[in-house]
């Protein structure tokens, strides 16, 4: 249940509290008392609440809040947050506001971000900014809580505090770990030019076969100089491409319906696995990746490897849920649809005790049976849970 | 790094924290004074002073020495089982003063610990408390001065631990995240950390407890005077009322009131009034403001034999005739109940209680722990002076003249104790050749013989002859005594010649105060003298005056004390004079209004006349807001000086005060616009807009100037105008994310230099230029208050700039 919060809170402070409590008891004895002096006193004593709460309503009075920051952040790498504090008042300045910045996890209250930042004076009609960062922990989207601001000025006694509405919202994607060099034995075999490693800039390794002009995006070290001084335009030099290996990954994200820490380290593990390999085969270069996220929704998305294709598969990465009912069928079904008949199939399982998931698809109609055979012969399958993946992977600490 | 509550550790911060430190050191100095001022004992406050000073400077700057918290509980405990004995071992109303020593005990203890961030405050609430208790103990003005420097400290003192905490939570936050994030990721630096406590830099500081102390004290008015009171008087002197101190004594023993008399403590004020038009009484000669009779004396001890009988009387009812003063007095606390006025006394509004055996005016026992204030008419003045012949009041009231008769004519009953002081009476008479029936002539040669050589006054009179009456020793052995010998001596001498008479107690004179027309009676102006009876067929055909009524008999006032020995000392510089006057006015003001403030002053002096004026003016008619401010500023309107006002301080135009603040305020803004400028160098003046004329040309730059200023930008001594202006404009650019306040201060820059220094005037396009970088300016900078505007420096100084530099 969403608990409520005022607009605009007043608590006095510790030492708001002490003086308060010494003004009350001023007060009423001298009234009781009809000791004037100390009425005196009382009415001097409360001049610096009364300041202390004028002080905070207008240092707060006003004030906007406007975030600029990059909408996507990594579990496990800090992110920076910046924001605009203006004054929209013509005189007065604020000083030491305080401002508490909170993100609440779309899938989990309990999961929040929190930053903070102070401000030491904001001039009337000023825009200052400041930042904070923040070390997300858990992948997911994020959406901004009301940004607290909040100020005990002048005097400390009382701290006023506004919340302001910035809606703003954050993906967290999820932790990327190193692959051993154990994984990169396990998948030479695989690979159809044996351990050559591609890279997108070094991609212009193929047999050369011709020039043509230059395009936009084409890589400079491709730039044949002299045909370029000759004709007055950049001409780039044409290579042929290598073969692409292509991929299929089988994420199977169970958890049962009470799950542990061990649970949710290993969805979290297998996810950040996932992730690694995908910002792996991307850097090796071409080849083509189907993604089967097996979740509370069974999802698919097959494309070539590139850039944009990565952050999608990151962002349903991101934003996976475990779940108890993984249809691991549905999984394989929709791999074996999208992926060819010669990808290499990964599967990343996060159950607790190894199960070969194709035992009984064997009659499933929608998929020849012989490919099923040739999937389950090829297919590299690797268990999250416990120590699976440690000869594989490294999370960093 | 430091993530408790302790001090912190940077350099950064200890500045700050050691200004704190000196701050709260003041203030508790400041606080346990003020508690010795209310004690009216400054043992202990002189003790935590000289404590402040050795733990500011051991404990907190040094760092010799500290109580650990052990020891500091141990402390505080012995402190309060101290003060818990005082305050069960005290009179009623002293157990305050065993809180006060406890706070003091607990202060000293706080002193000499450790500071950190959580103790300050706690030091900070004792002292409010010792400031609390010191303004229930408190009576003078000099307490208002106190309470307000007090007030700026205690203000700086919030301020600057509000700052340091404000720091060190922010460091504390930084600290935090380290366990999450790198060092490196931290945007935490120090210069962060400065930025924060530049809040509490010194200029800031002092400009927002000017403002935080100018609306406390107005707050404190405000709710001062609006707080209703009930009927009773304030309470504040019933915890002084046991160590109220008197000159005064309603029985004589002679020998002990040389203590007295000297103590300075006023015990009255006494105004003369005329009933009618309350104007100011002016009369020559000190007043004899009467206490209390004394009838019966019996060796050395004088004494009143009647029991007391006290009744709500007006005692204007013996009065016939129509030659009335009004005496307005303010008695302070007394352990008596015992009143005073020129004799006779008349009360117009019938409030005073009589006690009709003693024959004074006394008020109730349960007003002597406060001041008292009551109004009592007068038939003793004739053409401004006191009569010394007044008629015989209680005769009428008793009834019984022959009692009244005989009752001031005892003489000690054993024996003849006097006979030395009846032989000389009858020696004095003797040598004068006065005629026994001439009592008038009789009561006037023994009043000046005591008066003359070889009596003389002394406030401390010589050892007497235990083995004789101490009166018969001072007239014929050791002829040296206070007034009360000359009283006594005189009253029995009388008495010894068949002459009624009786001691009265009361008080002589008293300073006069010039601006609020009263006059200031102390305790030592303490007096004692005679009156004599006289027969209605003695009294001298020359002192009836019309209106008098002599039937009852009439009292002779005598007063043998020598005049000259008591005026002797009361010789000081006019100018020592006029400051002690003023005091005395602002001390009546003071226990007028803010200690004696009651339900029914509040309403003479604050709402009622708030009231009549708002009525009286028709504020809420066409043109009636202006009448009322004219009236506010002129003073009282006709009504109001009909009445004339009870107190001194509602005499005081308010139009002259509002011309006071007006010029003060001028004078602060002209020494803040010229504060700094060098008087021989003219050059500010010159270029003033108004009166250059080379220069008038760039005035324009000194908007640019201000502009800057508003923002707090300064321009450093070695920077030129170009370089500060360039930089000011990339600095605002910055801050404003627009590139065109930076071109728009290189527009201004460059027309200023070819008007200032290329000798050329600017041509219509670079005028609209300018005109055009000035709006832009205008537009895209915050502005200042207008309370700002005047307040600060036309040039911009201000004391909140930076300096920037490339």
């Amino acid at each position: 249940m969403k608990r409520w919060r005022p607009h605009l809170l007043l608590i006095p402070t510790r030492e708001g509290t002490y003086y308060i409590a010494v003004l009350l008891f001023v007060l009423t004895g001298s009234v009781l008392r009809e000791i004037n002096l100390m009425l005196a006193l009382a009415g001097l004593m409360l001049g610096p609440v009364l300041l202390s709460l004028l002080g905070g309503l207008i240092s707060l009075r006003s004030v906007t809040i406007r975030r600029r920051m990059i909408p996507v952040a990594r579990v496990g790498q800090p992110h920076t947050i910046e924001l605009f504090v203006s004054s929209g008042r013509r005189r007065l300045s604020s000083w030491l506001i305080w401002i508490n910045d909170r993100w609440v996890a779309d899938d989990s209250a309990r999961t929040v971000l929190r930053g903070s930042a102070i401000v030491a004076r904001l001039s009337a009609k000023q825009t200052v900014r400041v930042s904070y960062r923040c070390l997300p922990q858990q992948r997911g989207r994020y959406t901004a809580a009301p940004v607290e601001i909040s100020t005990r000025f002048p005097l400390g006694l009382v701290r006023h505090s506004r919340l302001i509405t910035a809606p703003e919202r954050l993906l967290v994607l999820p932790r990327v770990g190193r692959l051993t060099p154990a994984w990169s034995k396990l998948l030479r075999p695989l690979s159809p030019n044996g351990s050559q490693r591609r890279h997108p800039q070094h991609a212009a390794q193929g047999d050369f076969f011709g020039l043509r002009e230059w395009r936009p995006g084409d890589n400079k070290r491709a730039v044949h100089w002299r045909s370029s001084a000759r004709r007055g335009t950049l001409i780039v030099r044409q290579f042929e491409q290598p073969r692409h290996q292509e991929f299929a990954l089988l994420l199977d994200l169970w958890q049962p319906l009470s799950p542990t820490a061990d649970d949710r380290a290993a969805v979290e593990r297998a996810v950040s696995f996932a992730a690694t390999l995908i910002g792996e085969l991307w850097q090796r270069g071409g080849g083509r990746l189907t993604l089967s996220i097996g979740d509370r929704n069974c999802q698919t998305l097959s494309a070539a490897l590139s850039s944009p294709f990565q952050q999608i598969a990151l962002e349903r990465l991101a934003l996976a849920q475990a779940s108890a009912d993984v249809d691991q069928h549905a999984l394989v079904r929709a791999s074996l649809q999208q992926a060819a008949s010669d990808a290499t199939f990964i599967w990343i399982g996060t159950r607790p005790t190894a199960r070969v998931p194709f035992a009984a698809a064997s009659g499933d109609a929608d998929t020849p049976a012989r490919r099923q055979v040739d999937v389950l012969a090829k297919m590299l399958t690797f268990n999250a849970h416990g120590k699976g993946l440690d000869d594989y992977f490294e999370l960093d600490a | 790094m430091t993530t408790s509550n302790s001090t912190l550790d940077d350099d950064i911060a200890r500045p700050t924290e050691r200004r704190l430190q000196i701050i709260l050191a003041t203030m508790v100095t400041l606080g346990t004074l003020m508690l010795g001022l209310g004690q009216r004992d400054m043992t202990l406050p002189i003790v935590a002073v000289i404590a402040a000073g050795l733990s500011l400077y051991f404990t907190d700057i040094a760092g010799l020495f500290h109580l650990n918290r052990l020891v500091a509980n141990l402390a505080a405990l012995a402190a309060v089982g101290l003060s818990a004995y005082q305050f069960f071992h005290h009179p009623r109303e002293q157990q305050l003063f065993a809180v006060a020593n406890l706070l003091i005990y607990l202060q000293l203890v706080m002193m000499f610990q450790q500071k950190h961030l959580r103790l300050y405050p706690q030091i900070m609430m004792l002292s409010w408390l010792q400031a609390v208790v010191a303004a229930a103990l408190s009576l003078t003005v000099y307490f208002a001065a106190l309470m307000l420097v007090y007030l700026v400290l205690a203000l700086a003192a919030f301020g600057m631990l509000y700052v340091l905490r404000e720091a060190h939570r922010w460091k504390s936050h930084q600290v935090a995240a380290l366990s999450t994030l790198a060092a490196s990721d931290l945007p935490y630096t120090q210069a962060e950390q400065a930025s924060l406590l530049a809040v509490a830099g010194r200029n800031l500081l002092a400009r927002r407890v000017a403002w935080q102390l100018a609306f406390s004290v107005c707050v404190g008015v405000l709710v001062f005077v609006i707080v209703p009171r009930s009927g009773r008087a304030g309470l504040q002197a019933s915890f002084l009322a046991a160590k109220s101190t008197v000159g005064f004594n309603e029985n004589v023993t002679l020998g002990s009131m040389h203590e007295l008399i000297s103590d300075p403590e006023v015990a009255m004020y006494v105004r003369f009034q005329d009933p009618l038009t309350r104007a100011a009484y002016r009369i020559s000669g000190e007043p004899l403001l009467r206490g209390s009779l004394q009838f019966d004396y019996q060796n050395g001890k004088w004494r009143n034999p009647y029991p007391s009988t006290v009744f709500n009387s007006t005692p204007g009812a013996y009065i016939t005739s129509a030659d009335q003063v009004l005496q307005q007095v303010a008695i302070e606390p007394m352990d008596h109940d015992i009143l005073f006025s020129i004799y006779p006394p008349r009360a117009p509004g019938g409030t005073g209680l009589l006690d009709s055996s003693r024959h004074c005016l006394v008020r109730r026992r349960e007003d002597r722990g406060r001041r008292y204030n009551y109004e009592v008419g007068t038939a003793g003045f004739r053409g401004g002076k006191q009569r010394l012949l007044v008629p015989n009041l209680e005769g009428d009231q008793t009834d019984n003249l022959d009692q009244l008769r005989q009752m001031p004519l005892q003489l000690p009953d054993r024996g003849d104790p006097l006979a030395g002081l009846r032989a000389t009476a009858q020696r004095w008479i003797d040598d004068a050749k006065i005629p026994p029936g001439d009592w008038v002539s009789i009561c006037k040669t023994l009043e000046s013989n005591l008066a003359s050589a070889p009596f003389s006054y002394t406030l401390n009179p010589p050892k007497r002859d235990a083995n004789i009456d101490p009166i018969e020793d001072f007239v014929t052995q050791h002829q040296q005594g206070h007034c009360e010998y000359f009283a006594t001596a005189l009253a029995l001498m009388l008495r010894s010649r068949g002459i009624p008479a009786r001691l009265v107690i009361g008080y002589r004179g008293g300073e006069f105060n010039e601006i609020g027309n009263f006059y200031q009676v102390r305790q030592m102006d303490a007096h004692a003298w005679v009156e004599a009876y006289l027969e209605p067929d003695r009294v001298p055909i020359n002192e009836l005056q019309p209106g008098d009524n002599f039937r009852s008999g009439a009292w002779l006032t005598l007063d043998a004390t020598p005049a000259a020995d008591l005026d002797a000392a009361q010789t000081t510089n006019a100018l020592w004079s006029s400051i002690r006057g003023l005091s005395d006015y602002l001390q009546l003001a003071w226990s007028e209004y803010v200690v004696g403030l009651n339900a029914e002053r509040q309403n003479e002096a604050i709402f009622k006349p708030l009231t009549e004026k708002v009525h009286s003016a028709g504020v809420f008619d066409s043109g009636g807001l202006q009448r009322w401010w004219n009236s506010l500023v002129r003073g009282k309107n006709g009504d109001d000086d009909q009445r004339g006002g009870g107190m001194p301080a509602s005499t005081m135009p308010l139009g002259p005060l509002l011309l006071l603040l007006i010029v003060v305020a001028l004078v602060v803004s002209l020494i803040r616009r010229f504060r700094g400028k060098r008087p021989w160098n003219l050059r500010w003046f010159v270029s003033s807009p108004r009166v250059g004329t080379r220069l008038a040309g760039t005035a324009w730059f000194r908007q640019f100037d201000r502009l800057l200023a508003a923002q707090g930008l300064r321009r450093l001594p070695t920077q030129t105008r170009r370089e500060f202006a360039l930089l000011a404009g990339q600095r605002l650019s910055l801050a404003d994310n627009a590139g065109e306040l930076q071109q728009a201060s290189q527009t201004l820059v460059d027309a200023y230099y070819q008007v200032r220094f290329g000798g050329q005037t600017l041509d219509p396009q670079q005028q609209r230029a300018v005109q055009q970088a000035l709006r832009q300016l205008k537009a895209r900078l915050p502005r200042r208050s207008l309370w700002r505007t005047l307040l600060r420096t036309t040039d911009g100084r201000t004391n909140t700039r930076t300096h920037i530099a490339g």
